[in-house]
């Protein structure tokens, strides 16, 4: 079992170093003199002295390779350089910004787990009904709806026309339920279906039947065999789609204000904060390959066969 | 020899409800099994024998399935139109082992869970102690690595073995087998028969066996059943029907299958 | 074979609701395609004499801040956002479906190799490598779709592969081969003609998806600049005018009813494919 997760992780390695690449060669791209900009950055004077001590610190004074070499290895020391705007260390900025993205993107997997259970649970249940039908129009105008447009509707509807939740802002829980809707909305559209067809699938498993064949009731192989069963493949898209949940968050911070990753790195494309964008580029790739490891991590505990692997029959 | 009716099925009718009308999949067929007796049902695939078996155990949704005519278990009357009903006497009084079981069991569940679902706490040990014993009377030789083991680590004989002791855990009176060996490859298939006829000996188990397999029925069954297209086309003490066979469809099937196995002693019976 | 392939085309349209949307992508397609005729009003024309008109006859979805036509802007701005989600989709399905032809044809290591590749970027978050490119090249569309591109393709390649690879195994390939056939002209006709219609359902919903990414780059300020209108730039406008909420409305209307279209056509032609496979 170990070594299927070591293996998976392995896998992820030139991917991990092809967006480091990419980050280093951003910062190698800024306009003028890498070192001046630096200097510049933080109000320090330009002069002979400075500008070599600031190329030794940097590690510019070496080859290219042996400038990516010095500059990883502060990177992993979590040294990311100051933010040319609010001359604070990007790490310091970057953290605070997944605390807010986290919490959106906590509550948004709330709303996602809750709704999709219910609507999935109940599609299937009455399939083919009117329910099934109402159900499947309403995933179907969620996955067209677009996130900054839901978000203004929303806005439109429960903030200005009734007043009862902010339009933007994040300073209580209030100011939660708009932004974490918004993201799920679309989520809650996918799970959905795939919770309703994985049911409808499984019920037809032979499995079902035969446990049905024991005298236990319709109801009560539905909760021991048919969902524990169809939520599998719900459980390993989600932890798939954890990273995208993560980054789907940028457009919604953007509508609704929310002082998240993604919303503090399009001001910083849009600034020129290269500092700002290289630390974004590098977490949202570990939380990616973090994401494919929970999901790995998921798969496995809900499914026997990888945990002892195929091999071990009597 | 002449013993008490067990099952006795009158006129018994299915048919599958489609958008505005319901397609006929057994036709009025009457059905008898005999307290220890083994009644076996022949016929190809598709003539209508496992929809018998499931409306039998009421496995068909009533939403779906239109299952009309009368049952009796022992004296009781069952009621088979009706499958929420029906859980009642599933499992219990009727236990079924069904084909393919490498499909049949919970791919999540070990063979320990399959035997304590739906089993009171603090009748876990005795149940487990139960299964144990089961489990060795099927002559599988180590229960308590079977028990800890999830169905894909175990082969198909060994999972039909289980199948069957779960279905006798109960011990109920009757026992449904719905094609019971056909995954199975051929020594397998045979150690699997004669277990299922020892313990019909030996408990005294009534039976209802299910196949296509001319071989397998004559084997086991006192009473034969030939199927075709939802109707039994002819009936009778198994000799008489393998060795006189009187309809035409019957004649076709015993021919067909001397003419392609070489092992042409059709008609013994044990 | 010719009776095979227009039979499902026909049970498509046979279906109200596919009529239905079809009708309206098309005549949406139309009146974008059309816009400098049907269009009265320069979408670019600023009048501030009359800004935030009310819906009338002369500007049927009133104006904007800048007293600019919605409806000549929303048609405009329809050209780019629908022109510009098809080239996304056009250019990733061309260059997916031949890599995923060619692996599967050649098979081995490269394959693998390609294959592995791709099951790894296949969740990377698109919008990351947006970041990437758009702070290298600069903020504009171009770039957008470039990024977009990148990691559009891959989808297409694996399907490609994995529908080609059953493909090549089937009798009738065998038969061209000892037929003579190059094995060039067996992956054109026999091969592409036969997964061409498995991938059409994909094609749909990537086109949404699409048109949902390239809206929402703009929207963000990455993608389309203004003055040159698109519908998610348009919302992105629209929202320090909250009190005016048509600047919002028509614009994300057209999104969702497009988005809307193609997700129930591809999932209609999938059924039917599936349908038809039984």
């Amino acid at each position: 079992m170990i070594r299927y997760f070591v293996r998976q992780v392995i896998g992820l390695v030139p991917l991990l170093f092809l967006v480091s690449a990419a980050a280093f060669f951003l910062i190698r791209r800024l306009p003028g003199d890498p070192a001046t900009a630096y200097l510049n950055s933080i109000n320090a004077p330009v002069t002979e002295e400075s500008l070599a001590e600031v190329r030794g610190q940097l590690g510019l004074d070496g080859s290219v390779p042996e400038q990516y070499g010095k500059w990883l290895g502060q990177v992993l020391k979590g040294d990311l350089g100051y933010s040319y705007q609010t001359k604070r260390p990007v790490t310091e900025e970057l953290a605070s910004g997944l605390r807010y993205t986290a919490i959106l993107a906590g509550a948004a997997l709330l709303w996602i787990l809750v709704f999709s259970m219910l609507f999935g649970v109940f599609a299937a249940a009455r399939a083919g009904r009117l329910v099934d039908s109402a159900i499947r129009y309403l995933t179907f105008l969620g996955s067209a709806m677009p996130k900054f447009w839901l978000g203004y509707l929303l806005v439109q509807f429960f903030s200005l026309k009734w007043g009862v939740l902010p339009v933007q802002g994040a300073a209580n829980i209030k100011c939660l339920v708009l932004p974490s809707f918004t993201l799920a909305c679309s989520y809650i559209a996918t799970y959905t279906k795939l919770l309703r067809n994985s049911i409808l699938e499984v019920r037809n498993q032979p499995y079902v039947r035969y446990a049905r064949s024991r005298g236990f009731s319709a109801r009560q192989t539905a909760w021991r065999h048919v969902l524990p069963n169809a939520l599998t493949p719900v459980c390993t898209a989600l932890g798939l789609h954890l990273g995208g949940i993560l980054s789907g968050a940028v457009i919604v911070e953007n509508v609704f204000s929310w002082p998240g990753l993604g919303r503090m790195c399009i001001s910083a494309v849009t600034a020129r904060n290269y500092p700002i964008i290289q630390g974004y580029i590098l977490l949202m790739a570990l939380i990616f390959v973090l994401a494919n490891l929970i999901s790995d991590v998921i798969c496995v505990l809900l499914n026997p066969r990888l945990r002892f692997g195929a091999d071990e029959g009597i | 020899m002449d013993r008490e009716p067990l099952l006795q099925i009158k006129g018994l009718s299915v048919r599958l409800r489609s958008d505005d009308e319901t397609q006929p999949m057994v036709r009025g067929v009457d059905l008898l099994v005999k307290r220890g007796g083994c009644t076996g049902i022949i016929g190809e695939s598709g003539c209508g024998k496992s929809t018998l078996c499931n409306a039998i155990m009421g496995l068909l949704p009533a939403g779906q399935w239109l299952v009309e005519g009368e049952m009796l278990l022992g004296n009781e009357q069952v009621p088979i139109e009706n499958d929420r009903r029906m859980d009642a006497y599933r499992g219990s009084r009727m236990s079924m082992i069904v084909q393919n079981p490498l499909a049949a069991f919970d791919p999540r569940m070990t063979i320990r869970a399959h035997f304590l679902e739906g089993c009171p706490w603090r009748e876990r040990a005795k149940m487990t102690q139960q299964a144990m014993e089961q489990l060795d009377a099927m002559m599988i030789r180590d229960p308590e690595t079977v028990m800890k083991s999830y169905p894909f680590q175990l082969s198909g004989g060994m999972l039909q073995r289980v199948m069957i002791a779960i279905s006798l855990l109960s011990s109920p009176e009757l026992l449904i087998a719905d094609e019971p060996t056909t995954a199975l490859d051929s020594t397998v298939q045979a150690e699997i028969l004669s277990l299922l006829r020892k313990l019909q000996r030996e408990r005294g188990i009534s039976m209802l066996l299910v196949s296509h397999d001319l071989d397998v029925v004559s084997r086991m069954a006192d009473t034969l059943y030939v199927m075709r297209a939802g109707k039994f086309v002819e009936w009778g003490m198994a000799e008489d029907v393998c060795n006189n066979p009187g309809h035409p469809y019957t004649k076709s099937l015993f021919q067909l299958r001397s003419a392609f196995s070489s092992d042409t002693k059709v008609h013994r019976i044990r | 074979m010719v009776k095979k392939k227009t039979r499902p085309g026909w049970k498509l349209l046979a279906d109200r609701s596919v009529k239905v949307y079809l009708f309206l992508l098309m005549a949406l397609t139309a009146a974008c395609i059309l816009a400098p005729v049907v269009a009265v009003h320069d979408p670019d024309a600023i009048n501030l004499a009359d800004k935030f008109a009310a819906v009338s006859p002369a500007h049927p979805m009133g104006t904007d801040y800048l007293g600019r036509d919605l409806f000549a802007r929303v048609l405009w701005g329809g050209r780019n956002t629908l022109g510009y989600a098809a080239l996304i989709t056009a250019v990733s399905a061309v260059l997916g479906t031949g890599v995923g032809m060619f692996c599967a044809f050649i098979g081995g290591r490269v394959d693998r190799m390609i294959m592995r590749g791709s099951d790894v970027l296949r969740s990377f978050p698109g919008i990351v490598l947006v970041m990437i490119v758009v702070s290298v090249r600069g903020v504009g569309i171009e770039n957008v779709c470039l990024a977009m591109m990148i990691t559009r393709w891959i989808w297409y390649a694996r399907m490609a592969r994995n529908l080609t690879r059953v493909e090549l195994g089937r009798s009738s390939v065998m038969a061209s081969r000892l037929a003579g056939s190059s094995w060039f002209k067996i992956l054109r006709r026999n091969v592409l003609m036969s997964i061409l219609p498995e991938m059409l359902p994909t094609l749909s919903l990537d086109f949404g998806g699409a048109l949902l990414a390239i809206s929402g780059y703009s929207f963000l300020g990455l993608g389309v600049l203004p003055p040159e209108a698109e519908w998610g730039m348009m919302i992105s406008d629209g929202r320090s005018y909250m009190d005016h909420p048509g600047m919002m409305f028509w614009p994300g209307l057209c999104v969702v009813a497009v988005v809307i279209s193609v997700n129930y056509l591809g999932d209609k032609i999938r059924d039917i494919l599936e349908e038809e496979r039984l």
